[in-house]
């Protein structure tokens, strides 16, 4: 029996044993750890960093003109894939890290969370390498529903567990809605491999153009993209911040890498069937997104609808079917990721302090504690966008990528959302530097969540200044075909 | 390799000042007066480089054509277009460039009685430094609009920091995050249109612009982004509500964030790059360029607080300023600019002067303010040396400005030229009733008693003079300058008159 295959499913299976592991560690009694920190959180840091590295190996071996393409049926490990290996994974730790001090709000089931966390990377991972549509929708169900469940584990709280259950309950209608999708795909193109339904010329039919409205609406609102934003606000403002913050990031990698396998991949011969849908969805988004920002009333809920208009930024690209516009998707994803994870972190960890994420609560905060501002000073203005941070390159990129496809007005649309971002945030940049309200000095939140958030940001200032080495990186995995060799 | 990195230095200089201001601690005075020393020194250092790197470069007025030194390093490759960062002196930027390293220490010592958010105030002013410099020294047009759009939360912020400054800022955010999205949407517009992959500002000055009406929307659009910048009528209000509430270092910055990048944008991008529409915009410059100096001119005469008063002056001045630019002449451009330079010395050194009298005096408006600096002779030479300068008077660094202004658009645009002179004499009235109010006027019936303001001293002392000086040496020493800058703005000239339509034939019409 030929077992050579399992090497490949290394990264995903180091992920799972991690999970595994964790998850006995939380059967056991309570252990103080090493260092004072739970153990599972070393088990899962070193889960991680295993993957991690066993992705970029697969990485190196991805150079070359025609690099070799590892494929096993419904799975496969190509260029776009190895892409998403270490991002989805880089991920996960920045989620990791930066939410530590968050952990608390789960007591005593941390365990569970870090096992819950590893099957939504693992699942990250599977949807990239996804060849068809059964293990498409395997993937996104992997990296939604652990994380869905995640949001219950604060079991003391009933309005969590009332979050949580309607959470799962809308992932688990949005995973119907994207299956019925592909269910009407593959009725009307006869084949579930992307590589075959690739292979058709696929005409303008009502049928895929309904087709791909419930596959955009089933994986695009799972990440609160219009009109389905509404309850994805519910999981940041009164679940545990933790497991909404990770699925906040993971789902944003899982979802568009499914949409990228299969609207420029698969369905690349007939974008007329899903292009205005995806504009609508994205122009609905950038409009919508920014002024519920501005309506918002505690800042984690403000931090939340800028990464959703940041995220409908990939939409906006994907009206152009190209390898280039792919590349500035990938490009916005790696930006979105480090900067999502910390500042959501960071409120995480002054949530758990005992202060208020809202206008009263954060009025004033310079004067309190300056590296705390500064960072959501940094990290709110990458999420609105402002230049030359890492949103304005990605908006950029977006914005040429629309008008090359011919939607010149999603650009006029995607402008004014940027000044509606720009504004939403620094109506809360103003009020962290109020002078007239006096407190306390803060203390800084603990030094792993500090080193997480240290790290994410130097990532994202790196993107900008590392910004053509990164885009090279991102071309070569974007060029096509993205659902085969 | 790269061929000269002092550009780089001079432009990121202050981003490493700006860094270690924030590191600093300041809970004592020595402390705090590290964090302005920092600050200072990060400054002069740039200037330093300037000076001693760029200015032997105007010997050679040649050099003015082509960006030198050059550092090109190729940034992004792989996407629809790309991106280098180039940067490079030439005849437009080589001065402005200069005038802002130069006014930035003057901004440093005026603001070393700051009591408030020290690291923070002095990290941004820092960070707007980083963004006014790298706009002027870049030769590459995405970059430009990074630099153009650096400044503007900064600068928001920096206006908000003062009291009651929470609406001007947010003012200051609006217009400017506006004027930042259509330089974008033109660039993309153009990009789009013209089918290039490069933002170089050579590569751009050389093709075919965008033709026909996408060309008339890039140029619009561009039109009010850099106007909105510029603050022309009816874009100011940012620009004097941001004056009027911010403390005035910040009212200084906000003087030379203005006109000064505005009419560089305009000529750098919008004529060299769009020609073709510029030419067909050339009436609704001219209409603008009457309408804001009238109005500046006349609000300035009108208005009640000092500050407001030199906003208005500011303002106004963009009016010749766009005259210059409509008037397409290489010497009417090379005023244009020459006057962009000039405000980046007099506009802070006006605002210095009227905001040490205001805030010393305690009052904000004029009438309250009647002779306060009627014992303070070094103020009121601070002031008739700027407010010479602003209206043109011969030997200060306004005078070479607006004579080529109206020398190079008199050939074109007579009558608009005539007024404009007359629109200069409306302005002179208002700059002549802000000094006689502040200085000179004695009939102190119509308000309340004010005590004298004491006079200039120390660091503020030193900001002025600096400024001061600066517009004398430019004033005397114009004709070293002039030669260069006309020989960048000979080329933009030409590329314009290539698609003027021809005259029509000698007697053609009966």
């Amino acid at each position: 029996m030929n077992l050579a295959f399992l090497q490949d499913l290394a990264p995903i299976g180091i992920l799972a044993l991690g999970a595994a592991s964790c998850v006995a560690l939380d059967l056991r009694d309570q252990h103080p750890g090493f260092w004072g920190r739970p153990l599972s959180r070393w088990v899962t840091l070193a889960a991680l960093a295993l993957a991690f590295l066993a992705s970029v190996g697969f990485w190196r071996s991805s150079y070359g003109a025609a690099p070799p393409d590892i494929e096993h049926g419904s799975f496969l490990i190509d260029r776009f894939a190895l892409f998403f290996y270490p991002a989805g994974i880089a991920a996960a730790g920045a989620v990791l890290l930066c939410g530590a001090d968050s952990e608390t709000e789960l007591d005593p089931h941390v365990g569970v969370y870090h096992a819950l966390l590893l099957v939504a990377t693992g699942g990250v991972l599977f949807t990239a390498s996804a060849a068809d549509l059964v293990s498409l929708a395997v993937g996104l169900a992997m990296t939604s529903l652990p994380l869905s469940l995640a949001l219950g584990l604060r079991k003391t709280d009933p309005g969590g567990t009332r979050t949580a259950l309607r959470a799962l309950s809308i992932s688990a209608a949005l995973l119907a809605v994207f299956i019925g999708g592909e269910a009407v795909l593959a009725g009307v193109t006869g084949a579930t491999s992307l590589r075959s339904i690739a292979a058709q010329p696929l005409p303008v039919d009502a049928l895929l153009a309904l087709s791909s409205l419930l596959i955009l609406i089933g994986a695009a609102g799972q990440i609160g993209i219009f009109p389905m934003g509404a309850w994805k606000v519910d999981e940041v403002l009164s679940g545990p911040l933790l497991p909404a913050v990770a699925r906040t990031v993971l789902m944003a990698l899982a979802a568009t890498a499914a949409l990228l396998r299969l609207l420029p991949g698969a369905m690349a011969s007939a974008p007329g069937d899903w292009t205005v849908t995806i504009s609508v969805l994205a122009g609905g988004t950038l409009v919508g997104a920014p002024l519920m920002a501005l309506r918002a009333r505690r800042l984690v809920a403000v931090v939340h609808y800028l990464l959703v208009a940041q995220v409908a930024l990939t939409l906006v690209a994907m009206t152009a079917v190209s390898a280039t516009a792919v590349a500035g998707i990938l490009y916005l994803l790696l930006g979105f990721v480090p900067a999502g994870a910390a500042a959501l972190g960071l409120l995480g960890a002054f949530r758990i302090a005992g202060e208020r994420d809202d206008a009263p609560g954060v009025r004033g905060l310079w004067a309190r504690s300056p590296v705390l501002s500064g960072l959501l000073v940094l990290l709110l203005a990458a999420t609105a966008g402002v230049p030359p941070l890492v949103g304005f390159f990605s908006r950029l990129f977006s914005l040429e990528a629309a008008t090359r496809g011919g939607f010149g007005w999603l650009v006029w649309v995607a402008l004014v959302s940027g000044v509606l971002s720009s504004v939403a945030a620094f109506r809360w940049i103003l009020l962290l530097f109020d002078s007239r309200v006096d407190g306390a000095e803060l203390e800084l939140p603990s030094r792993t969540v500090m080193i997480g958030v240290g790290l994410c940001a130097a990532t994202f200032l790196g993107f900008v200044v590392a910004l053509g080495p990164i885009m090279g990186i991102a071309a070569r995995a974007a060029l096509p075909p993205l659902f085969g060799p | 390799m790269p061929s000269d990195i002092s550009l780089s230095l001079i432009v990121f200089i202050p981003a490493l000042a700006a860094c270690l201001v924030l590191v600093l601690p300041v809970r004592s005075d020595l402390e705090r007066f590290r964090v302005r020393t920092a600050a200072l020194f990060g400054t002069l250092l740039s200037l330093l480089i300037a000076i001693f790197d760029l200015l032997g470069e105007v010997g050679n007025p040649s050099q003015g054509a082509l960006p030198q030194p050059s550092l090109d390093a190729p940034w992004l490759r792989h996407f629809f277009f790309q991106m280098d960062y180039h940067l490079g002196t030439d005849g437009l930027n080589l001065m402005l460039l200069f005038g802002v390293t130069a006014v930035y220490p003057a901004l440093v010592l005026a603001s070393w009685r700051q009591r408030e958010r020290y690291r923070t105030y002095f990290a941004l002013l820092l960070l707007t430094e980083v963004a006014l410099t790298g706009a002027l020294a870049t030769q590459d047009l995405l970059l430009f609009a990074i630099f153009f759009a650096l400044p503007v939360v900064p600068l928001a912020l920096l206006v908000a920091f003062g009291e009651d400054g929470s609406g001007a800022g947010r003012r200051v955010l609006w217009s400017q995050s506006l004027s930042v999205a259509a330089l974008l949407a033109a660039i993309l517009l153009m990009l789009l249109r013209s089918g290039n992959r490069t933002f170089d500002f050579l590569t751009l000055s050389t093709v075919n612009p965008v033709k026909g009406a996408p060309g008339l929307i890039v140029a619009v659009l561009m039109l009010f982004a850099f106007g909105s910048r510029m603050a022309i009528f009816p874009l100011q209000r940012w620009f004097v509500d941001g004056v009027s509430a911010a403390p005035t270092p910040v009212g200084m910055l906000l003087s030379i964030s203005s006109l000064p990048l505005g009419t560089y944008g305009m000529v750098r991008v919008l004529l060299d790059m769009d020609p073709a529409a510029a030419i067909q915009l050339v009436v609704p410059l001219l209409a603008l360029s009457l309408v804001t100096l009238f109005w500046g001119g006349l609000a300035a005469r009108g208005s009640r607080e000092p500050r407001r008063i030199v906003a208005y002056c500011l303002v106004a001045l963009a009016g010749p300023v766009l005259l210059g630019v409509a008037a397409f002449s290489e010497t009417s451009i090379a005023g244009a600019l020459g006057m962009a330079f000039a405000v980046t010395l007099l506009g802070p050194l006006l605002l210095l002067v009227v905001g040490a009298v205001a805030d010393r005096g305690g009052h904000e408006r004029l009438r309250e303010l009647l002779a306060a600096g009627g014992s303070s002779p070094r103020l009121q030479l601070l002031y008739a040396i700027a407010a010479a300068s602003l209206l043109g008077v011969p030997f200060l660094a306004g005078f070479p400005a607006m004579f080529q202004i109206l020398v190079g658009s008199f050939v074109a645009h007579r009558f608009v030229t005539a007024l404009t002179v007359i629109g200069l004499l409306v302005l002179t009235s208002g700059v002549w009733r802000l000094g006689s109010g502040l200085f000179w006027r004695r009939d102190r019936s119509a308000g309340p008693e004010v005590a004298e303001v004491a006079d200039a001293h120390g660091s503020e002392f030193y900001a002025g003079w600096l400024l001061a000086g600066l517009l004398i040496i430019f004033g005397i020493s114009a004709g070293y300058f002039v030669p260069y800058t006309v020989h960048g703005t000979d080329l933009v000239a030409a590329r314009i008159s290539s698609y003027a339509p021809p005259p029509p034939p000698a007697g053609g019409h009966r």
